[in-house]
């Protein structure tokens, strides 16, 4: 696996290109364009924002409502695009496959490499957001001292989405079937993690442990802690979390590897 | 062929070995009912019931730097495989292969090009799958776009190309990547006759520049031109190797001999049309070589002999015997009779047999049409005549010459 991740050196240009191609593609004839990355998680945000404010109050204690909802979303729309690209990145490229060698791995971290750019980007848009919200609300001034945690999480949450990126996207070339059944399972692991509500509303006990396991629940409220409550991530979450994203990697890279020489006769 | 185009003969031994295959198998898992339910999957394991077809079978290889080798074989021979595993696509289920240099393949022209992108921005993606970094990429461009001759179009998506902008496109950047050693499959087959001649020659500058390229095709031809060596592949196995002309021959005459045998079970086919009053019926028509024997393949230059037998049920004085030939677009070759010809049979009656002989047949490659036929002397009346009802093919052997003669001739220079 070293020597491999050594020889992607090698092909950091390709990877680039491919990254572009994904960021130019998916936007191509559009009239907003790039744009949609940036509206997409606004535009959900505001539908939570309307439907949690107006026809189904539930959260008293949230002061800015739709700054809680972004920090859950972005990290989880990066985590779901990447999952979902990745899927059928291989499949999706057989022509290629079968016709020029190049490592494989470089179409899902293409992927995950392209919806980076764009998070990185909703994440300036969101420090605009902030400045905004600072004007109601004089505790979001503070937001650049947890800035930097983002140092931390988002390598994190690449990790782990990488991880399970490159999983499906090889397993998605022996069964068709996971391709129907990631939406199912991203949908499941979207309402089990504290997205749309506050971590404090999940039970304690066995549950509250069983719920804390899925590491999108500990990378996500990190993300929560950094850029909605302004305090630092619990460490315990922080450790699980990179434990995790490794674990997920080196998993999934694994897979991705001992499955990757029959790519080209199976796809 | 022009001198300039022949490898200068340098002693072989010194130049290193690049491209080395050691006992090398390829299996393929032919599934016959690929996971038909999800139960059965489920019940049954992994996978449904395969079978497993052997594509190569210890295959052991070297090619020395700077030469130029071309794998031949049938289809399913094994030839395109080894090329996929040479380039690292297919993993071989035994053995090893190594290489050494900056290896291109161009299996497919312009295959990932990406239909929603502009001209421009597949050659940049084209060009880094093919292994050119961004620099190299901006140093060829306007070669590549010039070569494609598509400047008008270049920023225009490849979805609005046509199919010959398209393959113009993949091979302008193909041809740019410049590497150590150049794998080629099947592509000198693509596109139109200029475009054919853009490849070849650009291959030829290559191989004059001492790169290392390995061609899989079925035009032998070139194969025997480009090549300075050829592996003929059977069933997965490497029938012969060496010097290119002399391999290319030798799997010549084995599809030769194979064809002949086919032909030799079956009764030459009777596929054209019929007619005439039967007075003299025209039972059965060969192709013969000149030892008599029977053959439907010949070689150009090759002495080409056709005994018709007849039946003529009462005495028939002066009939007159044809034979005419047809390409297989239906251009009518050549057309003779004994009259034309002069010989004159006073009389026939019963069984016999006329022999038609060329001495040495002009025609070139391709597939031919032969119409028998018998008629009365005045040449009205039809006894018995099989329209383009004989098939014989021919094989230009060791003449490069195209079209459907052979005419000789001789070259001189005046200054």
């Amino acid at each position: 696996m070293i020597s491999q991740l050594k020889s992607l050196l090698n092909y950091k240009e390709l990877l680039l290109n491919f990254a572009k191609k994904e960021l130019k593609v998916k936007y191509k004839n559009s009239v907003l364009g790039f744009f949609w990355s940036l509206l997409n998680p606004i535009l959900m945000m505001l539908v939570f924002t309307f439907i949690f404010t107006f026809i189904f109050p539930r959260y008293p204690d949230i002061d800015v409502v739709p700054i809680f909802f972004l920090a859950g979303l972005l990290p989880w729309n990066f985590f779901n695009s990447s999952v979902v690209g990745a899927t059928t990145s291989i499949v999706g490229n057989s022509a290629l496959i079968k016709k020029v060698y190049f490592p494989r791995e470089l179409l899902p971290v293409s992927v995950t490499m392209a919806n980076l750019v764009n998070f990185t980007l909703e994440l300036l848009v969101f420090v605009g957001f902030f400045l905004v919200f600072a004007m109601f609300n004089s505790r979001f001034l503070d937001f650049y001292k947890y800035f930097p945690y983002l140092l931390l999480l988002v390598p994190i949450l690449f990790f782990f989405t990488l991880g399970l990126s490159l999983l499906v996207a090889a397993l998605n070339v022996y069964f068709r079937d996971i391709q129907h059944v990631v939406g199912i399972l991203l949908m499941v692991l979207f309402y089990s993690t504290p997205i749309i509500y506050p971590i404090s509303f999940v039970p304690g006990g066995k549950i509250g442990f069983l719920y804390r396991l899925n590491p999108m629940t500990t990378i996500v409220s990190s993300f929560k802690n950094a850029l909605f409550y302004l305090t630092s991530p619990s460490l315990n979450f922080v450790l699980y979390s990179a434990g995790s994203a490794i674990v997920m990697f080196l998993f999934g890279y694994y897979i991705f590897l001992r499955l990757e020489p029959e790519f080209a006769e199976e796809v | 062929m022009p001198d300039i185009w022949k490898k200068s003969t340098e002693p072989e031994g010194e130049k290193p070995t690049v491209i080395e295959a050691k006992g090398v198998w390829k299996e393929f898992k032919i599934y016959h009912e690929r996971n038909p339910s999800l139960k059965e999957t489920l019940l049954k394991g992994r996978r449904s019931a395969y079978e497993s077809f052997w594509a190569l079978k210890d295959v052991s290889l070297k090619i020395k730097q700077g030469t130029t080798v071309g794998f031949i074989g049938e289809n399913g021979s094994g030839k395109s495989t080894l090329l996929k595993l040479l380039t690292k696509i297919l993993r071989p289920n035994k053995g090893s292969i190594s290489m050494h240099g900056k290896v291109s393949a161009l299996l497919e022209l312009g295959a990932g090009f990406h239909p929603e992108l502009t001209g421009k921005e597949n050659i940049f993606l084209n060009g880094s799958i093919l292994g050119l970094s961004r620099k190299e990429i901006l140093e060829r461009l306007d070669e590549i776009i010039a070569f494609s001759e598509l400047e008008k179009f270049i920023d225009s998506p490849v979805k609005n190309y046509s199919s010959g902008m398209y393959v113009r496109l993949g091979f302008a950047v193909a041809i740019n990547v410049e590497p150590d050693i150049l794998l080629i499959d099947e592509i000198l087959a693509v596109g139109d006759e200029a475009f054919q001649r853009k490849c070849l020659n650009k291959l030829y500058d290559l191989k004059e520049q001492g790169k290392t390229i390995v061609i899989v095709s079925h035009a032998l031809d070139s194969i025997r031109n480009i090549c300075d060596e050829a592996i003929w592949l059977e069933h997965g196995e490497i029938k012969g190797s060496g010097r290119a002309p002399s391999v290319v021959d030798a799997y010549l005459d084995e599809v030769n001999r194979q064809e002949e045998a086919a032909a030799g079970e079956t009764d030459q086919p009777e596929t054209g049309s019929r007619w005439g009053s039967g007075e003299v019926k025209i039972t059965s028509v060969r192709f013969l070589d000149k030892e008599g024997q029977k053959k439907s393949l010949f070689i150009t230059g090759e002495p080409f002999l056709v005994e018709i037998d007849y039946e003529a049920k009462e005495e028939i004085s002066r009939p007159v015997f044809g034979v005419a030939i047809y390409s297989r677009d239906g251009t009518h070759i050549n057309g003779t009779n004994t009259k034309f010809d002069k010989t004159i049979f006073d009389k026939i009656k019963g069984w016999g047999t006329v022999r038609y002989e060329i001495k040495e047949l002009p025609l070139l490659k391709g597939s031919y049409a032969l119409s028998a036929v018998v008629y009365d002397y005045s040449c009205l009346h039809a006894f018995d005549h099989h329209e383009r009802g004989y098939l014989f093919n021919v094989s230009s052997g060791e003449i490069s010459d195209y079209g459907v003669f052979n005419i000789p001739c001789t070259w001189s220079l005046k200054e």
